[in-house]
């Protein structure tokens, strides 16, 4: 499998408050030092809570953000870096969004909305309609909805529509950024299938955002899970649900209730404290919700190690004699 | 379960809303019950009229001329939807009480939280102001609010949406009312968050004995949490079971349906979900809910309204096919 | 087409409407209500004396003359036409020139935004009466002076209203999947960001036609709007000024002079105003 995006200690950096000339006092790091690569065909999942940057990352990959620092490499070629991000020659990254309801103009009709990513990419009459009919196939819709406006469609019906935009011109890599969560339980699983069978018939990569690791876990390849910016496990689908390394991503893993009352799940009742002060920031940013805290983790931000067969995980528990273990760079 | 009363009996409830097009049933001849010290759990996707009876029973949509509401709810013995308003306002907060999906929005955002839960406290058991905030320290303390003392004069956009669902619980019990209904209370919340919210609700549940009305669309939140479960689609009930029964034995298409379409962490294979028509929605009288996504349907479901039967020992499926 | 639907179900809007509509009628076919005499321009007000007294309206003369001699019924009609080509211009340069101001400077954000919203500011601290009246007399007189001064000095109420819109709309999904398609910011301001923060200006602009008309009337009144004899509704009552107390005894004798333009210009602003805050409702309902 060929490489098809890399991202290189990728940073983002906010202004929280500017002084008098409106110049920015001080940053805060929505996304820090991430780095990873993605393979043709492959699906990465992207899980994290809210405020953890996936988000973020995601649009920097799309190249609607400018990262702070690092860079990003699209099929060997630099497409973002440090403040600065490249003009496509052609539109190779897309994008799926959360709602559905804000992501299709309300103003146009669905043939419109088909029709714009054709018609920037100049293509004529002729393969317009010819493609808006492939694409209609695609989604399921019939001719007679070309002429409707979003609000005529339900929830899952503007999702499907959106993807069909997103695919329109062929690109080979969608960003899907939490694409079902905003949907019904039923339509969800309609949408997660439509994305699986688009992958398999049009060859296409996703980098999949969700914060509901069932879905993740479904449509995944590959798992990244990101606290507070960083990265702190990456691992195959399946290595990182059954032997999950970092305490977060246990943590993550068993809060997530179970629809079998076989399993009956005990949820802690300790209650953390989920915000960071800004004094805290150095050491693992875990630390105040870990329950192996060592006294190395307040003082030193563990690295990404491999512990296991494509395996990362940055915790200093994973790894006590910390300079032994080999840093991966990717 | 027999020897335990019943707390909330919903009785033939209908609620009709206008709209352009006409009336549309939002709920429709509904029938459950809520025992003392029962956690229930009301489970249905969006327009299931999960929320609205919800809204009903706490007297919320108010008499109001596009809505009409037929049959009883009847609250230890009184029928809510026959009280005066002002009755029905001091009932709330004593006997009943709600919490919502958006906790940050739920609170008045000029007061310190320990003003909103004293002012409950004045209110409620008319103490004085001193009295009041003490109470209040403690309640916080009840939910398990870390460092009360500096929590109460805090506000509440300076509070974590976990934090701010807390301060709603803690809100919500301070008159110790039987009857807490929860509206989504996790939805907004990240999961870790979402746990130790519903770990509280039990821990609350078990040291007071509340009952809890839970309503969601998260069949694993149910699972975890609730003793029975009622199963809703378009304004009525499908399916009603306990929550063992419901999992083990689903038996009302819509139910297997649902169960099929959510990934489920550790368990693989594609999902089968149900097909869905969006533009004609069985909302008929005499017709199941269920009839145009069903794969099992006859014209029998079209011509009439299968009601609930009981096809395991309290487990009950409106369903013909049972 | 909805809009005008609901419009017409709404009493107080189809009044608004019935009104206006009422009015362009007039406009429109003002040579044949009121035919102007042969050599002579139309939009100045027919002379029948040049007596110093108005006089009671007579065959011929139904709404009967100013002081001077003017004929009212000649002024009111043409005096319509006047009040629409005054309101259309003004809200219509206005209303472009804040958009595209407004509109542009909120899509580009940063820098820009804050210029143009400085010069919004600075516009709009300065009170608007008295600057366009300060830039009339500086300018002379003359309907397009009196346009020119109100378009300057209405724009920026358009500029900041579209730009708490564009400010919503650029951060819409569609705008950020158009960005993704490849589409120019040219592109993307037109086909979306525009179309999509555009409905609030309607009411603006119906709100301020009526407003403006009420301006233009009170310059005229004070005698610095159009050149005297011009056909407009200020400018008749005007010539009222001096008869509005009637004489000792008979207070309303020239109540001719001063009832049909005020009924005039009182109609022609409460009809705008009812169909704005009835696009408004129906907009935000």
């Amino acid at each position: 499998m060929s490489e098809i995006l890399r991202v290189e200690r990728l940073s983002k950096y906010f202004s929280v408050s500017r002084d008098v000339f409106g110049k920015s006092k001080h940053f805060t790091p929505a996304v820090k030092d991430v780095s990873f690569s993605i393979c043709r065909g492959e699906t990465l999942g992207l899980v994290g809570e809210s405020g953890c940057g996936k988000s973020t990352l995601g649009r920097m990959i799309a190249g609607l953000l400018s990262p702070s620092g690092g860079s990003i490499y699209f099929e060997g070629s630099v497409i973002a870096s440090a403040q600065h991000v490249v003009k496509a020659k052609k539109p190779n990254i897309q994008m799926v969004f959360q709602n559905p309801y804000s992501s299709l103009d309300p103003k146009m009709t669905l043939r419109g909305i088909l029709e714009e990513p054709l018609k920037i990419s100049r293509y004529n009459k002729e393969q317009c309609s010819r493609r808006i009919d492939e694409l209609l196939e695609y989604i399921d819709f019939n001719r007679a909805s070309l002429t409707k406006r979003p609000r005529e469609f339900s929830g899952g019906q503007r999702q499907r529509i959106a993807i069909a935009r997103a695919i329109a011109t062929n690109p080979p890599f969608i960003i899907a950024d939490e694409p079902v969560s905003s949907l019904d339980v039923s339509i969800q699983a309609q949408i997660l299938n439509l994305l699986l069978d688009l992958r398999k018939e049009l060859d296409l990569t996703y980098l999949f955002i969700s914060h509901d690791l069932g879905v993740v876990q479904y449509i995944s390849n590959r798992v990244i899970v990101m606290y507070l910016g960083r990265i702190v496990e990456m691992a195959d689908c399946q290595t990182i649900y059954k032997s999950p390394q970092h305490p977060y991503t246990r943590l993550l893993i068993d809060s997530v209730p179970i629809p079998d009352p076989k399993h009956k799940q005990a949820f802690d009742l300790s209650v953390t404290n989920d915000l960071l002060m800004p004094g805290q920031l150095q050491g693992c940013l875990f630390k105040n919700r870990c329950p192996e805290k060592m006294p190395v983790c307040c003082e030193q931000e563990p690295n990404l190690v491999s512990c296991g067969e494509r395996h990362l995980v940055a915790c200093h528990n994973r790894c006590p004699e910390n300079n032994a273990c080999t840093i991966v760079e990717i | 379960m027999a020897s335990t009363t019943n707390l909330l009996e919903i009785k033939d409830l209908s609620i009709k809303f206008t709209t352009e097009s006409g009336w549309l049933t939002a709920v429709d001849h509904l029938n459950l019950d809520i025992k003392k010290g029962e956690k229930l759990g009301l489970v249905g996707e969006s327009g299931s009229g999960k929320s609205v009876t919800a809204m009903t029973i706490m007297g919320l949509l108010g008499k109001r001329r596009d809505i009409a509401i037929q049959g009883q709810i009847m609250l230890e013995g009184e029928d809510l939807l026959r009280m005066k308003q002002d009755k029905i306002e001091k009932i709330r907060g004593r006997k009943m009480s709600m919490i919502f999906q958006d906790p940050v929005e739920s609170l008045n955002p000029v007061f310190r939280i320990g003003n909103l839960v004293a002012e409950a406290f004045m209110v409620q058991e008319k103490t004085d102001k001193k009295i009041a905030w003490e109470r209040a320290i403690e309640q916080l303390n009840k939910v398990r609010i870390r460092d009360p003392k500096a929590t109460a004069r805090q506000f509440p956009h300076e509070l974590s949406g976990g934090m701010c669902q807390r301060v709603m619980i803690a809100l919500a019990l301070v008159a110790n009312p039987p009857l807490l209904i929860a509206d989504e209370p996790t939805t907004d919340l990240d999961v870790t968050i979402q746990a130790q919210i519903l770990a509280l609700l039990k821990k609350l549940h078990q040291d007071l004995g509340t009952s809890v009305i839970l309503i969601t669309h998260d069949l694993g939140v149910v699972c975890q949490f609730c003793d029975r479960i009622a199963v809703m689609l378009n304004g009525r009930i499908v399916e009603l079971a306990t929550a063992d029964s419901l999992f083990t034995n689903p038996s009302h298409p819509y139910t297997r349906g649902l169960l099929n379409s959510i990934p489920v962490l550790g368990k693989k294979g594609r999902l089968e979900p149900m097909p869905s028509i969006h533009n004609q929605e069985a909302r008929g009288e005499n017709i199941c809910r269920f009839v145009h996504r069903c794969a099992i349907s006859t014209d029998r479901c079209c011509s009439a309204a299968p009601g609930l039967r009981e096809v395991l020992p309290n487990h009950y499926v409106a369903c013909f096919s049972h | 087409m909805k809009i005008i639907k609901k419009l017409i179900r709404q009493p107080l809007s189809l009044m608004g409407l019935l009104i206006i509509l009422f009015w362009i009628t007039i406009a429109v076919f003002a040579p044949l209500i009121a035919p102007p005499g042969e050599n002579q321009d139309p939009y100045m007000m027919i002379r029948h004396s040049y007596s110093t007294v108005p006089t009671a309206p007579s065959e011929g003369i139904p709404f009967g003359t100013t002081e001077g001699g003017y004929d009212i019924f000649y002024g009111i009609v043409w005096g319509s036409r006047t009040a629409m080509i005054v309101g259309l211009t003004v809200v219509t340069l206005a209303s472009l020139l804040g958009v595209l101001i407004g509109g542009i400077g909120a899509y580009a954000g940063g820098t820009v935004d804050y210029v143009t919203m400085r010069v919004v500011d600075l516009f709009m601290s300065i009170p608007f009466l008295i600057a366009v009246i300060v830039m009339t007399v500086v300018l002379g007189k003359g309907l397009d002076k009196i346009i020119l001064a109100l378009v300057v000095f209405s724009w920026p109420d358009y500029a900041r209203v579209i730009r708490s819109e564009v400010l919503l709309v650029k951060k819409q999904e569609y705008v950020l999947a158009s960005r993704l398609m490849g589409g120019s910011h040219l592109r993307v301001f037109l086909t979306h960001t525009l179309p999509n923060s555009i409905h609030p200006m309607i009411v603006l602009v119906s709100v301020n036609f009526g407003k403006i008309i009420l301006i233009v009337a009170a310059m005229s009144f004070i005698g610095i709007g159009t050149e005297p004899g011009y056909a407009d509704w200020g400018q008749i009552l005007n010539f009222a000024r001096n008869w509005i107390s009637g004489i000792p005894g008979e207070p309303f004798k020239y109540w001719y002079t001063y009832l049909y333009p005020s009924l005039a210009i009182f109609s022609f602003v409460l009809g705008w105003t009812f169909l704005g805050d009835s696009i408004r409702d129906i907009m935000d309902g």
